[in-house]
């Protein structure tokens, strides 16, 4: 069975399911804002899933913690032989089923008591090797502290800029109430349901452009096999990988990463070979678009490159999704000169 | 419609909202007339600090027999938070008299409680 034929199948089956779910959002309703956990979705950065990261589309080893998603998408290996940019080569898909499945009627309330369950997301990969060789991953993920979605900062009553918008959602409120006097329902027409939502969306990037770089700890599990042809037979493990990462807010600029990567990898023989890694990250700019510079270093590996040093930006397409490119260098693991190495992915989620 | 038996004779009724825990949010108390689609008194306020959102009607008290108390909350609560209880208290002499409300889930770009109490005169 040819998996890079069926992997889009499934993958346009899973975003078709997951759109009919939502198709009929509606945020505001009558007589106020959905209970509806997914009409309240921040479009924070969309990182590298751990079974997308094992098909070593990038020599980077850190993993970068986010809140959870209901899906998302990554694409990556744009670069054909000529440096044109072509069908690209790696596919990914992470996942969190309890929010995919109960994504039309998860009510935030219950987000909020399940919140770890909600977290945790499954991921899976493919790609193929200019040998043609199939490569396919499959990893799962939880978040251990996730201030993204603890965002406490300000959150007390204090922060100016909230009342002030909550206080022109309440003016559109009060101005129907005193329309139609305190006997009949509060139904807003479509121009106050606009503007409610357009405030709402406002207090939503606001929170996005506070809390894009806020602390969170993450751990994933992940293992990759490679298959003797490109439809995947004769599969057989030759990576396993964990991963803890860290990410520190800096302010409202920046955030610092810092990760771990433990594991073991077939080496050209085929026997497994440790796979340690320790990496650094820093971000600085904004949700919408930021620059970063990392670097990393190998510890008893025998399969990765011993150092690397790495930067690039990334940058949020309304509506769109989110593309990530970043160039480096990094160490040959069978020695000689250090290597230039690039990246360019794009990433999408659920709207 | 809960309602709050007031005395008539007793001290100046006062209306209060409070949100707990404390979140962004802004508010409007309508004093609404008894049948009537009149405002008598209106009070607005916000959460920036809870020192300051209580709120004597006038007197004498007999007046306000019938009429209707509405608060109108709108509360932004971020995502990962707990819920917080949006409540309208009426009280008098230290006493409540009556309160209700509602509980704001987190994840809230601004989300609108409405509630109303009638006065009602012992």
């Amino acid at each position: 069975m040819n998996t890079h034929r069926l992997f889009p199948v499934g993958l346009f089956a899973l975003l078709t399911l997951s759109v009919g779910n939502t198709a009929d959002a509606q945020l505001v309703q009558a007589t106020g804002l959905s209970p509806f956990a997914k009409d309240y979705k921040i479009d924070f950065a969309i990182p590298d899933a751990p079974a997308f990261k094992l098909l070593e589309v990038d020599q980077s080893a850190i993993l970068r913690p986010q809140t959870a998603r209901d899906l998302t998408v990554a694409l990556d290996g744009f670069r054909g032989n000529s440096n044109s940019f072509v069908i690209p080569k790696q596919f990914g898909v992470e996942l969190s089923p309890g929010l995919l499945v109960g994504s039309g009627q998860l009510k935030v309330s219950d987000y909020a008591t399940k919140k770890y369950l909600y977290a945790t997301r499954f991921s899976g990969a493919a790609s193929r090797d200019s040998l043609n060789h199939g490569q396919l991953a499959a990893g799962v993920r939880f978040s251990l502290v996730d201030e993204q979605d603890m965002r406490n900062k300000g959150a007390a009553g204090s922060d100016v800029e909230v009342t002030r918008l909550t206080a022109s959602i309440l003016s559109v409120y009060t101005a129907v109430r005193r329309r139609v006097g305190p006997a009949a329902a509060l139904t807003l027409n479509e121009e106050e349901k606009t503007a409610v939502k357009a405030l709402s969306d406002s207090i939503k990037q606001y929170w996005a452009d506070k809390y894009w770089n806020a602390n969170s700890l993450e751990f994933a599990l992940g293992a990759r096999a490679r298959t003797a042809d490109s439809l995947g037979h004769d599969p057989k493990v030759d990576e396993t990988a964990a991963w803890l990462t860290y990410a520190n807010g800096l302010q409202g600029w920046g955030q610092f990463l810092f990760g771990a990567k433990v594991g073991a990898a077939r080496d050209s023989t085929g026997s497994f070979q440790s796979s340690n890694t320790f990496a650094a990250r820093l971000y600085l700019g904004s949700n919408d678009i930021k620059a970063f510079v990392e670097g990393q270093q190998a510890l008893a590996s025998k399969t990765q490159a011993q150092w690397l040093v790495n930067s690039g930006v990334e940058a949020r397409l309304p509506t769109v999704g989110w593309i990530n490119a970043s160039a480096g260098y990094a160490s040959n693991p069978t020695g000689g000169k250090p290597r230039l190495i690039s990246s360019f992915k794009f990433k999408t989620a659920v709207p | 419609m809960k309602e709050a038996k007031f005395n008539p004779t007793g001290g100046p009724i006062q209306v209060s909202v409070k949100c707990e825990p404390n979140r962004n949010g802004s508010y409007t108390i309508f004093l609404w007339e008894a049948e009537k689609n009149q405002i008598v008194k209106e009070f607005s306020g916000n959460f920036i600090n809870s020192d300051d959102d209580t709120y004597e009607l006038s007197t004498p008290n007999g007046d306000h027999a019938g009429r209707l108390v509405e608060a109108m909350v709108v509360v932004a609560i971020p995502a990962g938070l707990g819920p917080s209880d949006v409540t309208l208290s009426i009280t008098q002499d230290g006493a409540e008299l009556q309160h209700d409300g509602a509980s704001v889930p987190p994840g809230s770009p601004g989300q609108l409680v409405d509630v109303f109490i009638k006065l009602v005169s012992k």
